[in-house]
């Protein structure tokens, strides 16, 4: 009983820490894939428009340093404040279209999704300072190289949802292929089979 | 340490480009389905309205009175001149047809067919011509490449067939799986020419 306690007091925040590096290291990912509908959701909360390209690379870049923050050093303290930090601008963002009554994409992943800026933002506050401070009552103590490994994991991990998507779309441009092919083929040898009559 | 961070660095940049990367594929591909479909170039078989021939017998309609002994067959109707009927007609060429497919070729615009018949070494006693056009008017039929399902002698089901695939696909599991292996070629690559089906 003693032991399963102690393991989970050592789970539970290690979890706590890999949740949100995930979620952000993907949001990151899937936000890069799609910067200028990102950037439209910056200039609707008020960026200025010259000012929002470079606002949404510097989110992108916060969100994937954070994660990778997370999962690299976990021991240290800031990745969990710029948690903190990134979802306080989010529930900001949420609620900023919440108060100007407006419906603002919300392009939190990129171009996945169709959901709007508001509630969703600001009820998952309180989530995201949960996991930061969970993480950060006991710190996990995993070493940079297993970090490393963590990451790359994740990294892998994403890069097979990517093909996972792919490659039905891949198999039916496939076939297209060698529909237009064969096509092609057969149109040549009628047209020299006419010729020939 | 500084070596540990940079191969890391390294990794994730790596990694991010390579996530990058595949999205942007699959947004071209998306891209190219989407034409495909404003083309009409999707391989997908239209349901067609057999009308009063739902359900009849196939000798009814002017189909060989075997037909209506058979649980299950597939007709496949072609005409001489159509471009997607030669490509399934090629498929076909020379082979033993699988079993349970009658082919009936409708002559259109000019010829009796022979020419067609002869193209595609299309001889045997599941294949006809309908050369007065007298079992597509029966049936109410009036677009080719097309199929009728028969089951228990009955038609129950027309439709388009755009491809190869297709027409193996509606051919019953067992020889449909027979006629691939015959043909020493995987599904995926049987998807020829597709279409919208063309008219007679």
């Amino acid at each position: 009983m003693g032991a399963a306690a102690a393991a989970a007091a050592h789970a539970i925040p290690a979890v706590a820490q890999v949740i949100p590096a995930v979620a952000l290291v993907w949001a990151a990912l899937l936000k890069a894939q799609s910067l200028d509908a990102f950037g439209r959701t910056l200039k609707a909360l008020g960026v200025p428009r010259l000012l929002a390209p470079s606002t949404a690379m510097a989110v992108v870049a916060a969100e994937f340093a954070t994660g990778a923050g997370l999962l690299l050093i976990p021991a240290s303290a800031w990745p969990r404040l710029l948690v903190c930090l990134l979802a306080l601008a989010f529930a900001g963002a949420g609620l900023t279209a919440i108060a100007r009554k407006r419906s603002i994409a919300c392009s939190c992943l990129g171009a996945v999704g169709s959901h709007k800026l508001g509630r969703r933002q600001v009820a998952l506050l309180p989530a995201w300072l949960a996991v930061a401070g969970l993480a950060q009552a006991r710190p996990p103590d995993w070493t940079l190289q297993e970090g490393g490994l963590l990451l790359g994991f994740l990294l892998l991990s994403l890069i097979a949802t990517q093909i996972y998507r792919e490659i039905p779309l891949w198999r039916e441009l496939h076939a297209d292929r060698i529909t237009i092919a064969v096509s092609i083929a057969q149109s040549t040898q009628s047209g020299k089979g006419g010729g020939d009559h | 340490m500084i070596l540990t961070l940079a191969s890391l660095a390294l990794i994730c940049a790596i990694g991010a480009v390579v996530f990058i990367q595949f999205g942007a594929m699959i947004e071209m591909f998306e891209q190219i389905r989407q034409m495909r479909i404003y083309l009409d170039m999707v391989d997908k078989p239209t349901v067609l309205d057999l009308g009063a021939s739902q359900g009849r017998l196939a000798s009814g309609a002017g189909l060989p009175a075997n037909l209506d002994a058979v649980p299950r067959a597939l007709v496949l109707f072609l005409s001489n001149k159509c471009e997607t009927c030669r490509t399934l007609a090629a498929a076909l060429d020379g082979g033993a047809l699988p079993p349970h497919l009658w082919v009936v070729v409708v002559p259109v615009l000019s010829g009796d067919a022979s020419q067609f018949l002869e193209d595609f070494r299309l001889y045997g006693d599941r294949i006809l011509v309908d050369a007065d056009h007298a079992i597509t008017e029966a049936i109410g039929l009036d677009i080719t490449p097309a199929a009728i399902a028969i089951e228990e002698g009955r038609m129950v089901e027309a439709h388009t067939v755009p491809t190869v695939r297709q027409l193996y696909a509606s051919l019953p599991m067992v020889e449909r799986k027979r006629a691939l292996a015959r043909k020493q070629v995987r599904e995926a690559d049987l998807v020829v020419v597709a279409t919208p089906s063309d008219a007679r």
